[in-house]
Parts: structure tokens; sequence; C-alpha cells
């Protein structure tokens, strides 16, 4: 044993190396820290190390700077100090998930048989569903759709609401439904006279987001900003395997087609005459669900690409299922988050999906 | 033939059902008998040959809690403490009809005996902390040195107090005052505090062990013992690797007081020595899979249905 202690990241805070700066994600503590990438660079290499043997390796030219680096680190607690550098592993990066479909999106439309895909659903054991309703008079059929999933006892155990604004949708109507089901795990009520955002009464389940949003259709979705990143393990380590939008997704669009996510163009059957069961199992259902943000241009030069979900219904290039989100502003060779829809380059995709004004 | 599989738990148990998640992506049909559940039928026969139950012959779970052998209305009696204890002998027999394929212990965990373990640990070439049982100042203070810490805990069961109005239960580890100890009193397990590293706490069933490293030194509030959790910035927990020959005398302290699974603190010295400090053998892993991303559900799942399949 030698007598100098090595320098170790804890397991769970992990860097990621960006075109112009990286991040330490720390999963455990649900937040990030932006670093250089001469510092990134020396935790990838040089983790197990001494400061002496780090400090040497740079030819004793950037002592100054090493230091900073490590008391920086230390007092942000990423790393600490030990003998025995071996004991304490990379942490596996594996992500398994025992449900063949965990989320689906349902867009609500004229001739919606909620009883016959909610059964699909459950038999599907999909736990998570969204909602999402582009007229008024909403709330009998949330209320229908909760009674018939406690009546049932169903798997389906977290449904979200996205609606629109009306005499209907007060906080207080919303958190009776709340306070009556286990199951509701948000509102999004859109179109609204001003944004807020009310806490749930408990658990953290069941919080309402009111915003000035206008949403009419599914164009809406894909929407990617600094405040969508999510810090934790679950969408860390799917990042590095699968689709972190699609990935055990399904989805019915308003006319009942069955799809990847509404806003595709490709049906895999209408829910009229195919179940989703034959849906999933058409060769071409789980296409993107392996397309990961590594091989997905631009992203995969983005620091965030591991904290950040993916949309593949709007990309930049159309043609190419590897484009970058189209509705991602972030640039990651200039580090700066720009708006999406005024940028000249995305104006030809922005006409070819008719997103003109939305 | 696939034989029989019986998980015994809590309803509301979240490994268990974790864990029957992924037995039911694989498709393996399982019995489910739950503590608070209503009814589980038994019985056992004793013969000149041998003893079989209703157990014998199936792989067992035992993840929490007894199988329920008692109708509703008597849980419900004031002969319920009686029935309990009558009871008890059945389930330490059903457990073991099948040493071989019965994984986790409700006797184990109902009779978990400290200063067995100790002993258990010591034999095996564990450090333990120096640790003394009395009921007098006078063997605790011959006992003692000066400038040393010292806490007590449990001896087996965790201590626990029901008045008319309130409950108190408590789960943990305090410091000493000598200055408060009286001159007699109830048989009391005393240590040595050991200066910590780190905590580590084991996981295992069967032949897997999993390991987390627990870095509570660097915060007063959980120097004493981790449960008072601490929220606001919680302790780093990582992945551990046991180095061979520890892990080589925890497998030998296993097997020698007869636990398939389990889990286990020990504790990091600043001079890097590992020191046994306890057993729970209906301990929760949750906790540890979560924070090292070890997805112990699904190996269990795994080992579960190798049993099934080809025991
Ligand atoms: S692929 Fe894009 S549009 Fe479709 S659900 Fe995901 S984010 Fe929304
Ligand atoms: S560039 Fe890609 S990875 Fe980076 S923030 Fe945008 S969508 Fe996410």
């Amino acid at each position: 044993m030698s007598s100098i202690k090595k320098i170790k990241l804890f397991a769970n805070c992990i860097p990621v190396k960006g075109a112009e700066r990286s991040l330490i994600c720390d999963l455990q503590r649900n937040r990030f820290d932006f670093i250089p990438n001469d510092l990134c660079e020396i935790l990838i290499l040089h983790e197990g190390k001494s400061t002496t043997e780090i400090k040497y390796i740079y030819k004793n030219l950037y002592d100054e700077i090493i230091d900073e680096y490590i008391d920086f680190l230390l007092e942000k607690e990423y790393v600490f100090f030990t003998h025995h550098p071996n004991w304490f592993p990379k942490m596996g990066l594996q992500w398994q998930d025992p449900f063949r479909i965990n989320n689906a999106i349902i867009d609500v439309g004229e001739n919606f048989e909620f009883e016959k895909i909610l059964f699909e659903l459950d038999s599907l054991k999909c736990k998570a569903v969204e909602f999402r309703f582009y007229d008024q008079k909403a709330i009998k059929i949330v209320n229908d759709i909760l009674n018939y999933l406690q009546l049932k006892k169903s798997i389906i155990s977290s449904v979200g609401f996205v609606l629109h604004y009306s005499e209907e949708t007060t906080e207080h109507i919303l958190n009776a439904i709340i306070s009556n089901n286990s199951r509701v795990a948000y509102f999004v009520i859109t179109n609204s006279p001003k944004n807020n955002f009310i806490k749930s009464l408990s658990n953290n389940v069941g919080y309402i987001i009111y915003t000035k949003d206008v949403v009419n259709d599914a164009t809406h979705c894909g929407l990617i900003t600094n405040m969508s990143l999510v810090i934790n393990t679950k969408l860390f380590t799917e990042s590095q395997h699968h689709n972190t939008c699609l990935n055990r997704k399904i989805s019915i669009d308003k006319n009942g087609n069955i799809k990847n996510c509404p806003s595709m163009t490709e049906s895999f059957g209408n829910i009229k005459d195919t179940t989703l069961e034959e849906a999933l199992n058409h060769p071409n259902f789980k296409k993107y669900w392996h397309i990961t943000k590594d091989q997905i241009e631009v992203c995969k030069d983005c620091e965030f690409r591991h904290i950040c979900t993916d949309c593949r219904a709007y990309t930049e290039n159309p043609e190419d299922q590897y484009s970058k989100p189209l509705k991602c502003g972030y640039d990651p060779y200039t580090n700066e988050w720009e708006e999406w829809s005024t940028n000249p380059l995305k104006q030809e995709a922005i006409e070819y999906y008719r997103l003109q004004g939305k | 033939m696939n034989k029989n599989l019986i998980i015994i738990s809590e309803r509301n148990d979240k490994s268990t059902n974790n864990v029957l998640e992924w037995l039911d992506y694989y498709d393996i049909d399982f019995e489910r008998k739950n503590v608070d559940s209503d009814r589980s039928d038994f019985c056992i026969r004793i013969s000149t040959q041998e003893t079989t139950t209703s157990v014998s012959d199936c792989i067992v779970w035992n993840r929490r809690g007894y199988m329920s052998l008692l109708p509703t209305h008597l849980k419900k009696s004031e002969w319920i403490g009686y029935l309990k204890k009558e009871q008890f002998p059945v389930l330490a027999t059903l457990e073991k009809s099948n040493p071989k394929n019965y994984i986790g212990s409700y006797v184990h965990e109902l009779e978990n005996n400290k200063l067995n373990n100790l002993q258990a640990a010591a034999k095996v070439g564990l450090e333990i902390p120096k640790t003394i049982v009395t009921n007098n100042k006078q063997d605790l203070l011959n006992f003692v040195e000066v400038n040393k810490k010292y806490i007590t805990k449990s001896l087996v069961y965790s201590p626990f107090l029901e008045k008319k109005d309130c409950y108190y239960k408590g789960n943990g580890t305090i410091v000493v005052d000598f200055e408060k100890v009286s001159e007699y009193f109830a048989p009391s397990l005393i240590q040595e505090y050991i200066d910590k590293e780190i905590e580590i706490r084991i996981f295992f069933i069967l032949d897997n062990f999993y390991a987390m490293a627990i870095f509570s030194q660097n915060d007063l509030k959980t120097q004493i013992d981790f449960r008072n959790y601490n929220d606001v910035s919680p302790n780093r927990c990582v992945p551990f690797e046991l180095e061979a020959t520890t892990l080589a005398k925890i497998k030998e302290f296993v097997s020698l007081i007869g636990c398939n699974s389990g889990s286990i603190d020990l504790i990091l010295t600043p001079e890097n020595k590992f020191v046994f400090l306890e057993i729970n053998p209906m301990g929760q892993y949750h906790w540890l899979s979560e924070s090292c991303n070890y997805y112990v559900d699904k190996h269990i799942a795994e080992l579960l249905i190798e049993k099934v399949v080809y025991e």
C-alpha cells in the first residue's frame, strides 16, 4: 500500500465531455456543474492517481490550476481521496425495465373509446399514461377515465393530463380530483391566462402547471430547453442505450392511429381494428428505440446529452433519422441557448412540418 | 417439471413488487402469501421415515414477514399473543423442512441474537468492536478505557414501548453517558465506538453479494447511525468492491450462522480495517440497489427462476 492517497470520483458523479465544455452530472443529488474540458480530461484519464502524480504528468506547469480544480471538486463532494482506488468501482450504466411498454401518449379525439384503450394498455402493463385534450369540456372524460381505472384496479399507476384552460380547470376542482385519485401525476393546463405552478399537496405526485402556451394539436410537443434537463440515474443510464423519448413508448393520435408518438407520420394501424399488441409486434415499431444521443448529429458533441430528452418527430433534417431535434435551441459549439423557431437554418424544416406560428 | 414458487412478504413491500414484475416479464408463475393476507393453508406430516411439509418441495423466497396461518378473526382476538407463540415452531419447521430452497428466514429475523452473531463473526476472523454485556456499573467501568467512546444497542429486539396514547419504537445506536448509568440496570450490550472512514452495507442472497460504501463521516449528523438520515445533502453512497479475504470471511460467517439472505453492516476504520457491526436477516436492499444501479430485484428474480426451472 502506498501511503499517498489517490483521487477518486464518487461513482454517481459522472463527467460528460462536450465540444467546448463539460459537465459533472451528480446523479445522486440531481444536479450538475459545468467544468472545463481540461478538468474533464484529468478526471477521465487520471482518476485513481495522486495529486502529485497528476501534476507531474502535466510537467508541473499547471500545479496551481490543478490545486484549484481539486479544491472545487472536494467542496462539491464530487471526489474523495483514498489509499484503495480499486475498492471503488465505477457504477454500472446498465438500464433495464421489466415492461415492454412503460409509457403512452393518448391524444383525445372525437371518437375516443377510452375503455378499449385503457383495457389494452392495462394488458400491456403500461404503467404511465399521458392524455392530451385539444378542446374544452374535458373534465368529464378525465373523471370517467379515473373512475374506470379505479374500478378495474388497473395496473396503470401514473396518469397525466394536458388540458385546455376553462372554468372547469380551477385549482380547486383539479386538486379535488387529485386528492381522490392517487394515480394523477400531474395536470398541465394550456392556453391559460397566466403561468403558474401549483405544488402537489402530498409526496410530489399530483402537481398542476398552468401555462400560457397555446396548444391546439400535437405539434406543440418536442421542445427542448435548459428547463427540461433531468439529472438522475434512470435517464442517464437509459440514454446510454436507448432513445430518451421514444423507447418503450406507444401512442394513439387523435384519429385513433397507433404510432410511436402522435406527431409521427408512420401509423401501425388504427385502434378501431388493430390492437396495441399487434402494432407493437410490427417490425418497424421499435426502430427508434435504440437511437441514442451518442449517434445523433450535434447532440453527440453536447455536454447535456445524457440529461436531456430527445425528439425524433421534429428534426433539423426530416430526411435523416440521426439529425438533431429541431426544437432545441442549444449550440454545443458556442454554448448558447437561442430561440429555435427564429433560427434561419431551421426555417426549411419548420416549413416542412408546418410549424410556422406555433 | 418446474417447481412451485412461493413468495412470502408484506402487501406493500416495494422490493417484492419489483421482483414480481421481473418474474412476470419472464413469464414465471408464483404464489404470493403475504403476512397481511387472509389465508394461507399449510400442513406438516411427521412420520417415522420423514417429515414433509407443504413447502418442502417448493422454492420459497421469504422476503418479509411470515405466512399468515391464523384465521382473521383470531388475529384480532385477545389470544393473539399466545397463538403467535404457538405458531412460531410451525414456521420454524416449515423453514427447516426445505433448507436448500427456502431463501430468507423469518425465524432468523425474529431471533436475531447479536451476541451469537458477534461470536460467529469473531470466530471466522472478522474484527468486531470490544463488547460487554452486563447489568452493573462496576463491571462496565472495569471494561471501559478512559477517553474512549462507547455505544449501546439492543441485544435482539428493537426497543419498543406501548402506552395508552402513544407508541415508542427505537431502532438505533446511542452513545453511553456514564454519568447517567445506574449502579444496577437491565442487561445491556455496550461496545467500543469505532471510528469510521466509511460504512459498508452488504446485501446478500445465496451466493450473490452486493456492497455499497456510505460516506457518513463528513457529516456530523450521521456520525452515530446513518438511519438518522440526512436528507438535505444525502451521504454519498457508491458501489464498493470487497477485497477477497474479507469477502471470504463474510461468506464463512453467514454459512456459520445459517443465513442465506440478509444485510450486513461493516465499518472501514481510518486504519483500513473492516469491523463487523451487525447482520439483519430481512434487511432492505432497495436503497442499496438504486444507489449503485445494481438491479438486485432483477437478479433475485433470475436466481429464483433458475431454482424453479433447474432444481
Ligand atoms: S418524439 Fe418528439 S414529438 Fe414525439 S413525443 Fe417525443 S418529443 Fe414529442
Ligand atoms: S443539442 Fe441535443 S443533447 Fe444538447 S441540449 Fe440540444 S437536444 Fe439536448
